[in-house]
């Protein structure tokens, strides 16, 4: 099995051991566990104990809550550099939401014990911690407020410029969004149907926005789409 | 089946509770991963976990059987999935502990 260098990590500077020094970033390496999975591997489930921190070295996972009704609604999507687990780990909680792979992912499992010992000597990984939950905080109030006070339009078009800060890669004119999803998965990510969707993905369309080639969808007219996501309100 | 750890007897269980976390788990999941190295060694307390090999099921785990250790201690990708079943409470030995229970694993 492939052994990854932390310090040679690629995904190093958007994570949580960025700011430590050689010596305790190869402890970090030799505590952890890094295996690459399939798509739609369960990394953990909505319910279950947490048993550690997950860092995400590549790869995308969806992080998802099943309703009452059955219903997965995707509450965020999680890429190199991530952590998933932490709001459990920490908040002493049952997972919240299940975590699955929507391609193959290389993710490096640190257990809990050697996390907490790991904050106590090292208090940067926790400032690292509360950063990246802020963030997360943050994007999630910014979804709510949306969710209540924008149009499905709106926030279709919100998701799109959203996957494109993540996700996007400059394709001449236009830029290519690396990431496929479903029409259920977008439909669930802005709580709507799946036709409701692809009517507005086919306005998009048809409006100049964006465009698509089999799964692949490219944003062209950024500036508008902007306008569409009343982003700037 | 001849499973490659042995069952632990009460004194050994005693000793592996004060050291680490016992939890419970509520859903079916796929604790450890076929051909993955695995993340944490376990003890089923109570519960019900399989044993598969390529997506069949080979054993049922009684209680007390230490499991995913060695392969954890030497870096080695598991031979077998385990498969939690609903609400079962299970041991966590993680990698950082290995090292409590050295003596224990120099008698397997």
């Amino acid at each position: 099995m492939k052994h990854t260098d932390c310090e040679k990590c690629h995904s190093k500077s958007k994570g949580i051991f960025c700011e430590l020094e050689s010596l305790a970033l190869k402890d970090v390496g030799q505590n952890k566990v890094m295996n690459t999975y399939k798509k739609g591997h369960d990394i953990f489930l909505q319910g279950n104990p947490p048993i550690g921190l997950y860092c995400i070295n590549s790869g995308k996972i969806k992080v998802s809550r099943m309703g009452p009704d059955g219903k997965e609604s995707i509450i965020r999507l999680a890429g190199p550099g991530d952590v998933l687990g932490h709001r459990s780990l920490f908040g002493h909680e049952n997972y919240a939401a299940t975590a699955t792979t929507i391609e193959e992912t290389t993710i490096c499992f640190i257990d809990k014990s050697y996390i907490f010992n790991a904050i106590k000597k090292e208090p940067s990984i926790a400032f690292q911690l509360m950063q990246k939950l802020s963030h997360e905080m943050g994007s999630a109030e910014s979804r709510n407020a949306s969710m209540a006070q924008k149009s499905v339009k709106e926030r279709l078009a919100e998701l799109l410029l959203t996957l494109k800060t993540s996700y996007g890669v400059s394709d001449g004119e236009k830029t290519r969004l690396e990431i496929r999803l479903t029409r259920e998965e977008m439909a669930s990510m802005i709580g709507t149907t799946v036709e409701t969707t692809i009517r507005f993905m086919s306005e998009l369309k048809d409006e100049g926005m964006i465009e698509q080639s089999g799964k692949v969808i490219y944003i062209i007219d950024e500036k508008s789409l902007l306008e569409c996501a009343n982003l700037n309100f | 089946m001849n499973l490659p750890y042995r069952k632990l007897t009460s004194s050994e269980m005693t000793f592996l509770k004060t050291h680490f976390e016992v939890l419970l788990f509520e859903r079916k999941h796929i604790l450890l991963s076929e051909a993955q190295l695995p993340l944490i060694g376990f003890v089923l307390i109570s519960g019900s976990v399989n044993l598969i090999k390529k997506r069949t099921v080979l054993y049922n785990l009684g209680p007390n059987e230490l499991l995913g250790v060695m392969c954890l201690l030497n870096n080695e990708p598991l031979p077998y999935s385990f498969e939690i079943e609903a609400q079962s409470k299970i041991l966590i030995i993680p990698k950082s502990g290995i090292s409590k229970i050295e003596c224990l694993l120099r008698s397997l």
